[in-house]
């Protein structure tokens, strides 16, 4: 059931709404459950069994963790019970996710030698949401090891805060430290708070219907093409850069809306990410709960930066590697991962010089801006072409034809990317302008004008959009 | 207090009106954008037609979305100078409802027939939706206004549900131009097709039961259509033969095909009741029994005139590849439409003449 479905805005949801906001604050979390496993079984009702098997695993052992913490038990006790919801965790998407990936690398890495072993593939079906949910689940105990956090006594809190549907599909990966809370806890129901979450559906499926789903089919075309020219390789590494844009933050903005409207309050995933001025900068706007994730848990276990230049450098490029693979079993996620391994490596080495140059335009500190947005944007659009490639092949050729970016470009369909995102770009300007991701709330904007802008949102969505699309990020 | 309230309801009915205000602009530049409609003014299928002395006919030049009439009032291009001209003569089918742009059977039966040696024939789609075949008054301006030496006829049968006697002979009243709601605000119109296009069908077959059921309720259903009717259809089908012939040109009778291929299975339950939505008096096995009737009646009349007959009827395929709906050409169907009949001339090529030269009779 995916959010863009009629199902789900004209049945699933209000159904929902309605019998929650008749429920007691139990009541409510009863239902929020059963409506979770009804919105997740809708793709395949066995998909449930990895996710209970997990949550029960994760909460058992945070509660033996919390038990033993306070019988002050040894360190070496209570990294044994870590260790096991981490292999229980990374065993679980390994299977499902990268088993066949490593077992075709193998054979092809055995090939390559002069060996052919026949390995035969196994017959999986990756789970909906797994990367999603098994990181939730292992922030959580991990958590709770660490002591940061108390695990909680009720098992169908701890399973609603996993499964609760508008994260659970495609994020933002919710801390059990942020979410625990607010499950365990009464919710208000406030008029200020469900006007802020339809605003943030309203511009979530703006953003995927008009904006993602009408650049898939641009997308989809350049990229089925083996080789593409210069000129088709810009325009539909442009059209990825929005239209995975539209539809992750889309999904997102959804997401946070829906549950605003219930009372929750969702961690903020995207913040104006083609406006970074560096890979650093890019990486706290881009896929934020992911991102301070793999800093939290994976960054940080590495050492960080406290030892040293080279350990960092070190750090950033395993954690970037890891991050490339957490979105699929396949080599152009970890190439991807690498690219923005090597560019925060390269950044981070050149803060100096780019400093320097910074002092150069003294008085135009806005140039500077603009020159720094502009070159994170082209290394994010190249990131973009290793991440939508279907092969090494083609990044190569891609690449390749990079070196004439005019060659065959096709001039209208250039124009029609720019028709379908420019009210991106123009709300995304005032919003960076006046640093106000609500565009309601701009202060400046006349009423009147706001709802000229909504009722055209309003438009887009029920007239312009494209061909109804599966979320991208439903596949990680 | 209270006028503080008024206030507030006033600030929301004034947002209110101006989004919908804001959506009725959209729809209206999306739609001048897209099909060059005009900005102001009522735009939809309605606004193509006009009242006539036969009864509806098409407004010359009008267009809407995919539909455009030429300068004589008939869907398609103007006819070519120089070409033998040959008409289509029908309801909506000939018309096309659902095919895409230029993918209407007349169309591709004009390409068909100008493919192996050049252009030489005009197929003009004479046809209005909802047209009786015995309104021989605007088949006779139409040949007089063509002067066209072949007609296709492929007659609608349903249109006789309901219906006293022939039409032939009667003096059509001008039907005019009922522009409602969805036709004068675009929003309406659009919101009305978005709404039907996303109503599941178990759905919508269950809204069609009710409103027949609401129909129906002081009428008695007909499990099948009484003789008379198929006669009715029978004594048109001689008078279009006679009216063709009389301007000395040749009628072909095509038999009407349906998407059942004239048996119904529990699967094609809820298209007959989308079909029977538009006559409800006739019970949905009536409506099958009234195609096989009324088919064997076109077969006897071209039997009876020496008439060429092409059984469309028995050459057409069942099922959704060929129909959008139960009686509406898919863009395969009518390309099939076009060959069926394509292959019926070249079979039999005596009856296409090969001249511009009328073969007989007056303009």
């Amino acid at each position: 059931m995916l959010f863009n479905s009629f199902e789900f805005l004209l049945v699933f949801l209000p159904l929902v709404l309605l019998v929650y906001f008749l429920l007691p604050h139990r009541g409510q979390n009863v239902w929020l459950v059963i409506a979770s496993c009804v919105f997740y079984a809708s793709w395949d009702w066995r998909f449930l069994l990895p996710l209970i098997c997990t949550t029960t695993l994760d909460y058992w052992v945070s509660r033996r963790l919390e038990h033993l913490s306070f019988t002050q038990a040894p360190r070496e006790q209570r990294r044994r019970y870590l260790v096991i919801s981490l292999v229980a965790n990374l065993g679980l998407l390994g299977f499902f996710k990268y088993c066949n990936f490593f077992i075709a690398s193998a054979a092809q890495l055995l090939h390559a030698l002069g060996m052919d072993v026949p390995l035969p593939a196994l017959n999986i079906i990756l789970p909906v949401a797994i990367s999603f949910y098994t990181f939730q689940a292992m922030s959580y105990t991990i958590d709770v090891y660490r002591g940061e956090l108390h695990a909680t006594r009720s098992f169908w809190d701890f399973f609603l805060a996993v499964l609760y549907f508008p994260h659970l599909v495609a994020g933002p990966i919710q801390r059990a430290a942020t979410l625990l809370p607010q499950v365990c806890n009464p919710r208000r129901i406030e008029r200020h708070r469900v006007v802020d979450g339809l605003h943030l559906m309203l511009w979530g499926y703006f953003k995927k219907v008009y904006i993602a789903d009408n650049l898939s089919p641009i997308v989809n075309h350049v990229f089925a093409q083996g080789s593409a020219s210069g000129g088709a390789t810009v325009l539909g590494v442009l059209a990825f850069a929005f239209q995975i844009y539209g539809d992750f933050s889309g999904y997102t903005d959804i997401a946070r809306g829906v549950a605003k409207v219930m009372g929750f309050d969702f961690v903020l995933n995207f913040n104006l990410p083609y406006f970074a001025t560096n890979p650093a900068d890019f990486w706290k706007r881009w896929h934020i709960s992911l991102s301070s994730w793999l800093r939290d848990y994976v960054y940080k276990s590495l050492g960080g930066n406290r030892g040293g230049t080279a350990r960092t450098y070190r750090n950033l490029m395993i954690t970037m590697l890891l991050g490339g693979l957490w979105h699929g079993a396949a080599w152009n996620f970890v190439l991807w991962g690498c690219f923005h391994g090597a560019i925060l490596v390269v950044h981070r080495a050149s803060q100096r010089a780019l400093a320097a140059i910074g002092s150069v335009f003294g008085s135009l500190p806005w140039a500077w801006a603009a020159i720094r947005i502009l070159c994170m944007f082209v290394l994010t659009c190249y990131g973009w072409l290793l991440f939508r490639a279907t092969s090494l092949r083609q990044v190569f050729e891609m690449t390749r034809a990079l070196a004439h970016p005019g060659q065959g470009l096709d001039g209208p369909l250039f124009a029609q990317v720019g028709l379908i995102v420019a009210p991106l770009l123009l709300v995304q300007v005032l919003q960076w302008r006046a640093g106000e991701l609500q565009f309601g709330r701009i202060a400046w904007i006349p009423a009147p004008l706001k709802v000229i802008a909504y009722a055209l949102m309003v438009y887009a969505i029920l007239f312009l959009g494209g061909a109804p699309q599966s979320f991208v990020y439903f596949q990680f | 207090m209270a006028i503080g309230h008024m206030k507030s309801w006033i600030k929301i009915g004034s947002f209110g009106l101006l989004g919908l205000l804001t959506l009725e602009v959209a729809a209206r530049i999306e739609d001048a954008m897209r099909f060059q409609a005009p900005l102001l003014g009522a735009y939809s299928i309605n606004t193509v037609f006009e009242p006539s002395p036969y009864g509806r006919s098409g407004r010359p030049g009008a267009r809407y979305a995919k539909w455009s009439f030429n300068s004589l009032g008939y869907r398609g291009p103007e006819p070519a100078p120089g070409r033998i001209n040959l008409l289509a003569f029908g309801a909506s089918e000939t018309f096309g409802l659902y095919e895409q742009p230029n993918g209407e059977y007349p169309r591709l039966l004009e390409q068909a027939l100008n493919a192996p040696g050049g252009a030489r024939y005009n197929v003009i789609n004479i046809a209005v939706p909802g047209i009786s075949i015995g309104r021989v008054d605007y088949l006779d301006h139409a040949l007089q206004v063509s002067a066209a030496r072949v007609v296709f006829v492929y007659p609608a049968p349903a249109n006789y549900i309901g219906h006293g006697g022939a039409y032939c002979g009667q003096v059509a009243t001008p039907v005019p131009t009922d522009l409602g709601l969805s036709d004068r605000i675009r929003l309406a119109g659009k919101l009305s097709q978005l709404i039907k296009a996303h109503i599941p069908e178990p759905v919508m077959t269950r809204l069609r039961r009710f409103s027949i059921w609401l129909d129906t309720r002081n009428l008695s259903v007909m499990d099948r259509v009484p003789e008379a009717t198929v006669d009715a259809y029978r004594r048109d089908l001689e008078c279009v033969v006679e009216h063709v012939r009389q301007h000395g040109a040749e009628p072909i009778l095509l038999t009407h095909a349906t998407y059942f291929h004239g048996t119904a299975g529990p699967e094609d339950l809820a298209l007959l009741t989308a079909w029977r939505r538009f006559y409800p008096q006739l019970a949905e096995m009536g409506l099958l029994d009234l195609e096989e009737r009324a088919n064997a009646a076109v077969r006897q009349v071209a039997a009876a005139n020496a008439v060429q007959l092409i059984d469309v009827a028995q050459q057409m395929p069942r099922g959704p590849r060929f129909f959008a709906d139960f009686v509406h050409f898919s863009d395969a169907g009518a390309a099939r439409m076009a060959q069926i009949i394509t292959a019926a001339l070249v079979a039999n090529p005596t009856v296409l003449p090969a001249t511009t030269a009328p073969a007989g009779g007056g303009r």
